[in-house]
């Protein structure tokens, strides 16, 4: 009766963005972006890839409400980058970590099946 | 609802390129284990239940979290199809239209081959159904004799061959690649009784409703031995040892190691027959890396 629709995890409501960027006034060369209709699948993934990034000072994530479908993820950087150079090279680089994965795993299968013939 | 069991199985062990050891274990219902693995060059390895035991060199090709995030997405957002949309035109059973209705959507339906070509439906140009983003079912029993007729997944008729119901996929195929399935029992009929449907499935995926998951079990673990004391025992002999372990028999645990970081996955898929395991992975890690790349997009457009 009540319920909210089934597609409200994953889908955009019109006018709604992806990802929103606040400024952190408190420190110098920190980012608070809002994520939304993402969960831990890739919170959790982006904020380690960052923590590796040795200009990164700090990274974190949480969902703010289980019933909120978005995660709000927070990186301050060293003065010479920003929070969003940070990000996106967090991106870049899990894409390639799996591309890489991809592209082994399907060589894996290929060998696998010729194993079986 | 009988529960679908017995894809197969295939285990995987990966190494790599970078910096360290992973293995990755697919395992799924019924193939019997074949070859050794350990020595294969590259450095992910499909293999069957317990090849994996005792691998050997092997690079580490995803971190701990990115295991992890494969495993949310294989279970949560890997797309497949299930029967969304129901038209009950005669309904004489015992049970009502929409007890029906839920049963038929549950049915697991073999998507590996159309999943990928179909658009959603909210995204196709269509006002309702159409070949680019759906697959009509039809289904027409009538009960005629003494005898309790079953109304199982043998009845549903698909529009296209290379969409049916996982159990019905031993009838035609000489793979027995979904092992031995008894059809699926969707309603028992007595006589007079009568049941007629029309259905169409639709691509979505396990955030929107479970049945859409393709898996039944996926997990991973690593540190078999728990060497990194990620966890503690009380007392370690009474745990059952991993199938992965390479302790001799009468160790049950290894000697703590701080330097150990977790650098090898032994990954358990197992399909509920909609997906093949190895097309779980393969369509999972792509649906992932389009989540990534999306974001990115988005987050150029915004602020660079
Ligand atoms: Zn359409």
């Amino acid at each position: 009766m009540n319920a909210p629709p089934t597609f409200e995890s994953f889908l955009l409501y019109d006018g709604e963005k992806k990802i929103i960027r606040e400024q952190d006034t408190k420190v110098p060369n920190a980012g608070i972006f809002t994520i939304n209709k993402e969960d831990h699948t890739l919170g959790n993934m982006i904020r380690n890839q960052l923590l590796k990034d040795p200009n990164v000072l700090f990274a974190g994530y949480k969902l703010p409400h289980p019933l909120e479908h978005k995660f709000v993820l927070r990186i301050q950087t060293t003065s010479d980058y920003s929070p969003q150079e940070a990000l996106m090279h967090a991106i870049t680089d899990l894409i390639s970590e799996l591309s890489l994965f991809e592209e082994r795993f399907k060589e894996a299968i290929k060998e696998k099946k010729e194993g079986l013939d | 609802m009988m529960a679908i069991r017995g894809s197969r199985i295939v285990s995987a062990k990966l190494s790599g390129v970078s910096t360290s050891p992973i293995i990755m274990g697919l395992n799924l219902f019924g193939v019997e284990a074949v070859s050794d693995f350990a020595s294969a060059a590259s450095p992910v390895v499909v293999a069957g239940p317990g090849e994996l035991s005792r691998s050997k060199k092997c690079l580490t090709l995803i971190s701990h979290r990115v295991a992890n995030s494969i495993r949310r997405v294989l279970i949560a957002e890997t797309p497949t199809l299930a029967i969304d949309w129901v038209k009950l035109e005669a309904n004489s059973t015992v049970l009502s239209d929409e007890f029906l209705a839920h049963r038929i959507g549950l049915i697991p339906l073999v998507s590996d081959e159309v999943v990928q070509r179909l658009q959603y439906p909210r995204d196709c140009v269509c006002p309702d159904f159409c070949q680019e983003c759906s697959v009509e079912f039809t289904l027409d029993v009538k009960c005629t004799d003494d005898q309790t007729r079953h109304v199982t997944t043998a009845d549903l008729k698909s529009s296209d061959s290379r969409v049916i119901p996982a159990t019905s996929k031993h009838r035609d195929d000489e793979s027995s690649e979904y092992g031995e399935t008894d059809e699926i029992l969707i309603v028992k009929l007595r006589k007079g009784q009568e049941l007629k449907i029309r259905a169409y499935a639709k691509k979505g995926f396990g955030k929107e409703h479970a049945k859409w998951n393709p898996t039944c079990g996926v997990a991973f673990e690593y540190d078999p031995d728990n060497s990194m004391k990620h966890t503690l025992y009380p007392k370690p002999d009474e745990w059952p040892k991993s199938e992965y372990s390479e302790l001799d028999d009468d160790q049950y645990e290894a000697p703590f190691n701080w330097e150990l970081k977790p650098n090898k996955f032994f990954f358990n898929v197992e399909a509920a027959g909609l997906l093949k395991p190895e097309n779980i992975v393969i369509m999972g890690v792509a649906m992932l890396k389009e989540k990534l790349s999306n974001l990115q997009t988005q987050l150029s457009h915004e602020f660079l």
